[in-house]
């Protein structure tokens, strides 16, 4: 009974390790899917650039272990993927589904990816390395974001409306953004405590950068 | 037991170690005092000088500080305190999306010299103000310079715009910095005098909050005064000090009624309509507020750069007029955060304030627990202070230059309510 007992430990635990692993590999893939397709876009990466985006991945290699660091390494990598996410949203592809020609953004293909990482890891279950007390902060810092961008939203729309009857069309794309970027956040926030993402990630920001200036000269 | 040759040495070590340490709290405080009043004259005497905008005492001051204490760090080996001198990690994380937001910028050495002060003054003045409070008698000495420098402001406003009829405010000279600058801290101060135990200044306090008020150019500065005191009524609970409070409000409502169409109140007046005053336009500001959506929208993660929004604000009006007729500093200070170093630079900030606003409504309520309604002028003057800021960031931003500091001294007021509480209720 004990052995048996053992054994389906030892499997859950194998299928554990299994998702994780499963999870980082499909966040990994996101973001070297991300500078993939942002690296299409005729942006390039001048110098003063690179001297920032450079040491900022450099920054991610860094196995730290302290909470005040990790949480700088976090934002940082969140802020490079948010980057690569923007850029990659300016390009899209048609499906069509029957007579009806879809247009969509890629943005959605590589949140699809962290959707598929974050059920993964679900199963993998909710242990972080470095547990992070501010988490609940940054949640409410979000919601209040978009809290603040919908009160002025309000504010401006009827009185556009009323002096010019236009001047306000823009408002619910910036809402679709932001809500963009609190879905790849949402996803990534907890994983990137792992360092084996977060240095992941900074070696593909790193050939990014590099091909990218490189391109560009 | 026997006196060895290296205790003695260790002893003179540690005395050595511990005077240094009490040279440098000394300096510390100096150094603070300068800084908060030098805050009062902002860029007096010399405006448009760029290089005195930068070496103001204020800032200068900040700057000597961060030299010294780098260099008392490496000499006595002391790196480690400067952790337990850091600003909260919202502060840190804002710092580094604004320089990261540099990689972005059209103009790198104009966002260089923006994040560069920015920097400087959120750790610096953070690290200084930290070492330089300690009890609460130090916490104390910290709103009375605050009390002194919001007097001068109120004060020189009062004769140059009342008795000499100039249109200035302040030394700060710009409504929406002068307005800032006291919508910060008028309501922090004015809360903290009302609680006093003397009469007098109770009266000082009503006074102040009447003069801040009708010296005001912008509807921001008002509102922001208001708010942080009617934050103040509201969570203090019942009492004679809430009843003064509510009647300085309602004494500087009238007053500024009754002088309303005085000429000194153009500004004001002015700053409070929704149209161009020659025109069926709407006010340029609005439509600047919805050119900052606009560009939210297009560049919602890498913004314009931080301190670069003028290079890209055009660009974003699309079918709205251009008036050309917005004044300097009249910005939503959160929509030109987001504009300036994206969604995550706004997330940063308003982590910020969730942060501190909710340390400074854990003390009210942790006082409030244990009866010790001695203390209970901190907290609350804090939130007043973080109420004012907030609201005047509407109208103006709590970011630019000289006016951070106010903003500054009201984060670290909080921190250090916070850890003095929990030393006597640990």
């Amino acid at each position: 009974m004990q052995k048996i007992l053992l054994m389906i430990n030892g499997t859950q635990r194998l299928n554990g390790y299994l998702c994780k692993a499963v999870e980082f590999v499909l966040y990994l893939l996101a973001i070297a899917l991300a500078c993939l397709i942002a690296a299409q876009g005729k942006i390039s990466c001048c110098r003063s650039s690179l001297a920032i985006l450079l040491p900022a991945s450099l920054i991610l290699f860094i196995p730290l272990k302290e909470e005040l660091m990790v949480v700088i390494q976090k934002v940082v990598g969140i802020y490079l993927v948010c980057v690569l996410v923007e850029r990659a949203a300016t390009h899209h592809f048609v499906i069509d589904i029957s007579r009806y020609h879809v247009n969509l953004s890629f943005s959605i293909v590589i949140v699809a990816f962290y959707l598929a990482g974050h059920l993964a890891g679900r199963f993998a279950g909710r242990r972080e390395p470095v547990r992070i007390a501010e988490n609940k902060y940054l949640r409410w810092a979000w919601r209040l974001t978009l809290g603040l961008i919908v009160l002025h939203m309000l504010f401006l729309g009827p009185m556009l409306r009323w002096f010019y009857g236009y001047g306000y069309e823009r408002n619910t794309a910036v809402l679709g953004q932001i809500v963009l970027f609190y879905i790849v956040f949402m996803f990534l926030w907890r994983p990137l405590s792992y360092y084996i993402l977060r240095g992941g990630a900074g070696v593909i920001f790193l050939i990014y950068c590099l091909l990218t200036y490189f391109k560009s000269l | 037991m026997t006196i060895t040759y290296s205790t003695i040495r260790d002893r003179c070590d540690s005395e050595k170690s511990y005077l240094a340490d009490d040279r440098l709290t000394k300096l510390a405080r100096v150094l603070t005092a300068v800084a908060l009043v030098g805050s009062a004259f902002h860029f007096w005497p010399f405006e448009d000088n760029h290089l005195w905008q930068l070496l103001c005492p204020s800032n200068l001051a900040v700057l000597v500080w961060v030299v010294i204490y780098i260099t008392y760090s490496v000499i006595s080996r002391k790196g480690q305190q400067f952790k337990a001198h850091l600003p909260h990690i919202s502060v840190i994380a804002f710092v580094v999306v604004n320089n990261l937001s540099l990689a972005f910028s059209p103009d790198p050495v104009r966002t260089v010299i923006f994040v560069s002060k920015l920097s400087l003054m959120f750790l610096g003045t953070y690290n200084l103000l930290i070492y330089a409070v300690g009890d609460w008698g130090q916490l104390k000495r910290i709103y009375q310079l605050a009390v002194i420098a919001v007097l001068i402001s109120v004060s020189y406003s009062l004769i140059t715009r009342f008795g000499l009829g100039w249109d200035v405010f302040g030394f700060h000279r710009n409504p929406f910095k002068y307005g800032t600058y006291l919508g910060m801290l008028v309501p922090m101060v004015s809360v903290f005098i009302f609680f006093s135990k003397n009469s007098a200044n109770k009266i000082w306090a009503v006074v102040l909050v009447i003069a801040s008020t009708i010296t005001a150019g912008t509807v921001g500065t008002i509102l922001a005064i208001f708010t942080g005191i009617a934050a103040a009524v509201i969570t203090m609970g019942k009492g004679f000090v809430r009843l003064i409070m509510i009647t300085s409000l309602v004494m500087a409502l009238i007053l500024l009624a009754l002088l309303w169409e005085s000429p000194a109140l153009a500004a004001l007046r002015n700053d409070c309509r929704l149209r161009e005053q020659k025109s069926a336009d709407i006010r340029q500001r609005y439509i600047e507020w919805q050119a900052e959506l606009n560009l939210l929208e297009d560049r919602p993660i890498t913004g314009t750069g931080a301190g670069c929004i003028n290079e890209y604000r055009s660009e974003y009006y699309y079918r709205l007029p251009k008036l050309n007729t917005l004044k300097p500093f009249d910005q939503n200070g959160y929509l030109a955060i987001a504009a300036e170093s994206g969604i995550l630079g706004l997330v940063c900030f308003s982590w910020v304030i969730l942060y501190y606003f909710n340390c400074a409504w854990q003390q009210i309520v942790q006082i409030k627990k244990t009866g010790n309604q001695d203390k209970l002028m901190y907290p609350i003057a804090n939130m007043a202070g973080m109420v004012g800021a907030c609201t005047a960031h509407l109208f103006s931003s709590v970011q630019y230059n000289g006016i951070l500091l106010g903003f500054i001294v009201i984060l670290v007021l909080i921190d250090k309510t916070g850890e003095n509480l929990s030393e006597e209720h640990p």
